[in-house]
C-alpha cells in the first residue's frame, strides 16, 4: 500500500482550473520530488495535500487513512515553506517545539524532540535565538527543524531551497539527503531546479500546466523522457530540438529531413516504438553533450556565437540558421553543445554539428516521443 | 561531516563623516524650530514654576517649591487629574480596543467595500479638534440637537441640564466625541499591524495544530503587541494632554466635572493671573507626558 496517494486531484480557482485530475503515489521513505515550470500547480498541490487548500475533487490519503477532509494538523504532514515562515516573537527551540506545545505534550518530551532535531540539523548552538539574529541557511534549518519534531508522515517541502545562494543550496541539497537517509521519512519535494530534482529525487514528477507529464528515476526521465516537454525540462544545458518532416518510410527505417538539399536522417525505430506517417512534422531531439566534431550524421553548419568555459567543461553555443527549432524557449537555429573539457572554439569560428545516429530522439507533432536515444556511456 | 559556519559576519557600516556632516545640516531647521518652539517654552515653564507673577506685572517673586505644594493641597488639582485618568482609561478601551474590533473586522470580517468603510472611518482624525468639537456641540445641543430628537422619538428620556450640561454624564460624553475622532486612527495602526503578518505564519500554525483563538493568541496578538504598545501609549499621553475638545465644548464644566490638567492649568494662568501655578501645573504634565514617550520609545525598540 503507497504511504502517500493522491487521486485524481482537481482544484480549481473560479474558472482557472490549475490542476486537472493530478493522481500519483509515494511509497514510505521515497523521496518525490515534483518540477516543473513556475505556475504549473506545483505549490497548489502541495498546498491541497498539506489541507491548506481545500480540492475541488479527488482524493488523498496518507498511510491508509483518506484524510481529503482532515484539518492540516490531523492529516500527519509537515511542511517547510520557501520563505521558511518561522514565528518571529519564537526562539529557535519555541518554533521547534511549538506543534507540541499546541498538542500540550509534556515539557521533557517537548525539549527531548527539540533537542534531537537540533543535533541531526546541527542548530544547537542557536536554539535560544530568534529568527531575526539567523542567516538564510540557518533559519532554513530551524523550519526543517520545525517539521521534524513532529515526527510526521509525510513532510512537504515547497522550494526550500530557493532563497538561498548557489553554495549554500548545493550544501543543503546534499544535507537534505542525509537527512531523508537518516529519518527514513516519505518526503515530497516541489522544485523549479531540475539540478535539485535529478541530485535528490528518488523518483520525479514532472509536471506541466496542471498535469504530470511523466513520472520516473531521473536516469529515465534523462534517457526515455515521455515528451517533448520533459526532454527539454530535464537537463541543461536543455536538449536542441530541430523541426523537421518524415520523408521516407521503410519497414521500421524512417527518414527525417534535415534542411534543404540535404540528405534525409535515417532512424531505425525499435520493435516497440510508434512509427510516424510520411510526411507527419516532427521534432528531433539531440543532447548537448551527443554534438560534436565526429558523428555519423553530419547535422549541420554553424557559427561559433558563445563560449562559455567552465574549466573542467565547455559549452558551445553556435547558429546553424538553415535549420529551424521547434522550440519556443530556444532561439532558432541555435545548438547548445557540452564538450566535457577544455576547448579551443573561438568565437565566429565555422564549426560543423555532427552526433551519431543513435544520439537522436524523435518527438511527435502532439510531443509525445516515438523514438529513445541510447544513452552516452564514458569509459 | 561537519557543515562551515553559514552566517555572515554582521558588521556595521563604518561611518561616514561627509554623511554625518550632511545629516546633521538636513536636521537643523527641524532641530531650531524644536529648540524654538519646545525646548525654549519648556524651560521657562520650568522657571517659572518656581516663581509667583502675573501676565500684566513684571515682577517675578522666587518662591521655592510653594506652588508646586499648592497643586498638592488643591483638591481641583486632583479633580483635574482624576478626570485625566479618567480620559485615558476610557480612551485605551474605547480607541484602542474599539481600533482592534474594527480593524479585525476590516481585516478579515468583509469581503467588500474595506477602502470606503476604512476611509469614513478614519476621516474625523483628519479633522481638526475645534471643528469637532463644534459639529458635536450642535449634535448634542439639548433644544437643536438631533441626540435629543432621537432619543426623544425612542420615548427614551433626556438630561435635564443637556448632554454636555449634566455633571453626571458630560466628561461620558467627551470620551464619546474623543473616540468618534481617534478609533479611525488606532484602527488603521492596527490593520496595518495585523496585514504585516505574513499569511505564512497561519498557515504554518494551522498545520502545527493553532487555529482560531489558538492562532489569535500564539500569532495575531504577538505579532500586534508592538503595534498594540504604540497605539496604547499614544492614546496615553494624547488623554493626559486633551485640551482642545474640553475647552470648547465644557470649559471644564459644570462644576468642574470635565476639568483636566489641561484646562485647570489654562483658567489659573489667563483667569486668575496665577502664572506660576499654571507653569507648575504645566511641567507636571510635561513630565508625565516625557516619562510615557520615554517608555514609549523603549518598548518599541524592545520588540
Ligand atoms: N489563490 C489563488 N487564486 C487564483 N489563482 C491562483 C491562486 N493560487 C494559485 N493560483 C494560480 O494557480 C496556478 C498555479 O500556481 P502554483 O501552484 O503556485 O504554481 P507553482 O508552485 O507551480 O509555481 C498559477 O497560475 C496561479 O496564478
Ligand atoms: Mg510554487
Amino acid at each position: 500500500m503507497p504511504h502517500l496517494e493522491v487521486r485524481d486531484v482537481v482544484k480549481r480557482y473560479g474558472t482557472l482550473t490549475v490542476l486537472s485530475g493530478v493522481s500519483f503515489a509515494a511509497e514510505k521513505g521515497e523521496f518525490v520530488v515534483m518540477v516543473g515550470p513556475s505556475g504549473c500547480g506545483k505549490s497548489t498541490l502541495l498546498r491541497s495535500i498539506a489541507g491548506l487548500e481545500e480540492i475541488s475533487s479527488g482524493s488523498v490519503s496518507i498511510a491508509g487513512h483518506d484524510i481529503t477532509a482532515a484539518e492540516p494538523s490531523d492529516r500527519g504532514v509537515a511542511m517547510v515553506f520557501q520563505n521558511y515562515a518561522l514565528y518571529p516573537h519564537m526562539t529557535v527551540a519555541q518554533n521547534m517545539g511549538f506543534a507540541l506545545k499546541v498538542a500540550r505534550r509534556p515539557k521533557a518530551e517537548i525539549e527531548a524532540a527539540v533537542t534531537r532535531a537540533a543535533e541531526i540539523l546541527r542548530i544547537t548552538d542557536h536554539l535560544g535565538k530568534y529568527p531575526k539574529a539567523l542567516s538564510g541557511g540557518q533559519k532554513q534549518r530551524v523550519a526543517i527543524g520545525r517539521a521534524i519534531t513532529r515526527a510526521p508522515e509525510v513532510f512537504l517541502f515547497d522550494e526550500p531551497l530557493s532563497n538561498l545562494d548557489a553554495a549554500l543550496r548545493s550544501q543543503m541539497r546534499i544535507e537534505l539527503s542525509r537527512l531523508h537517509r537518516e529519518l527514513g521519512a516519505t518526503m515530497l519535494y516541489v522544485t523549479h531546479d531540475q539540478t535539485e530534482a535529478m541530485t535528490m529525487a528518488d523518483r520525479i514528477i514532472v509536471m506541466n500546466g496542471g498535469n504530470i507529464e511523466q513520472i520516473g528515476s531521473p536516469l529515465d526521465l534523462y534517457n526515455k523522457p515521455a515528451t517533448r516537454f520533459v526532454a527539454g525540462f530535464i537537463g541543461s544545458p536543455r536538449m536542441n530540438f530541430i523541426a523537421s518532416r518524415v520523408m521516407r518510410l521503410s519497414g521500421r527505417s524512417v527518414g527525417f529531413s534535415l534542411g534543404e538539399g540535404r540528405p534525409p536522417l535515417d532512424l531505425e525505430f525499435a520493435p516497440g516504438e510508434t512509427l510516424p506517417i510520411l510526411g507527419d512534422a516532427v521534432t528531433l531531439g539531440i543532447r548537448p553533450e551527443a554534438l560534436g566534431d565526429d558523428g555519423e550524421v553530419h547535422i549541420a553548419d554553424a557559427e561559433v556565437t558563445v563560449v562559455e568555459a567552465l574549466g573542467r567543461e565547455t559549452l558551445v553555443y553556435s547558429d546553424a540558421r538553415t535549420l529551424r527549432t521547434t522550440d519556443s524557449e530556444s532561439l532558432d537555429g541555435y545548438f547548445a553543445q557540452l564538450v566535457p573539457s577544455q576547448s579551443d572554439k573561438r568565437l565566429g569560428q565555422q564549426i560543423e554539428l555532427k552526433a551519431n545516429r543513435s544520439a537522436f530522439v524523435v518527438f511527435a507533432a502532439d510531443g509525445a516521443t516515438l523514438h529513445d536515444a541510447s544513452p552516452i556511456h564514458h569509459k | 561531516m561537519p557543515f562551515p559556519p553559514t552566517s555572515k559576519p554582521a558588521g556595521r557600516r563604518p561611518a561616514m563623516k561627509a554623511g554625518a556632516v550632511s545629516a546633521t545640516a538636513m536636521m537643523a531647521p527641524a532641530l531650531i524650530l524644536v529648540g524654538v518652539f519646545i525646548l525654549i517654552p519648556a524651560i521657562v515653564a520650568v522657571i517659572g514654576s518656581f516663581f509667583d507673577f502675573s501676565m500684566t506685572s513684571a515682577n517675578w517673586t522666587y518662591v521655592g517649591g510653594a506652588n508646586y505644594r499648592r497643586a498638592v493641597t488643591d483638591p481641583l488639582f486632583w479633580l483635574a487629574i482624576s478626570n485625566n485618568v479618567f480620559i485615558v482609561v476610557g480612551s485605551v478601551i474605547s480607541q484602542v480596543g474599539g481600533g482592534a474590533i474594527l480593524a479585525a473586522i476590516l481585516d478579515r470580517g468583509i469581503r467588500r467595500g474595506g477602502v470606503f468603510y476604512r476611509t469614513i472611518i478614519f476621516m474625523p482624525v483628519v479633522i481638526s479638534s475645534i471643528a469637532v468639537a463644534f459639529v458635536w456641540m450642535l449634535i448634542l445641543d439639548p433644544n437643536v440637537g438631533p441626540l435629543n430628537a432621537v432619543v426623544k422619538a425612542l420615548g427614551l428620556p433626556t438630561p435635564k441640564l443637556g448632554w454636555l450640561g449634566d455633571p453626571s454624564i458630560s466628561l461620558w460624553m467627551l470620551l464619546l466625541i474623543a473616540a468618534w475622532q481617534n478609533v479611525g486612527f488606532q484602527m488603521m495602526l492596527i490593520l496595518a499591524g495585523l496585514q504585516a503578518i505574513p499569511k505564512e505564519h497561519y498557515e504554518a500554525a494551522s498545520l502545527d495544530g493553532a487555529r482560531g483563538l489558538k492562532a489569535f493568541w500564539y500569532i495575531t496578538l504577538p505579532g500586534i503587541r508592538n503595534v498594540l504598545v504604540l497605539a496604547t501609549l499614544i492614546t496615553v499621553i494624547g488623554g493626559f494632554k486633551v485640551f482642545d475638545l474640553v475647552f470648547v465644548t465644557t470649559g471644564g464644566g459644570p462644576a468642574n466635572a470635565t476639568q483636566v490638567l489641561g484646562t485647570y492649568t489654562y483658567t489659573q494662568a489667563f483667569s486668575f493671573g496665577n502664572m506660576g501655578y499654571a507653569n507648575a501645573m504645566a511641567v507636571v504634565l510635561l513630565v508625565t507626558a516625557a516619562l510615557l514617550g520615554w517608555l514609549q520609545v523603549r518598548l518599541s525598540r524592545r520588540g
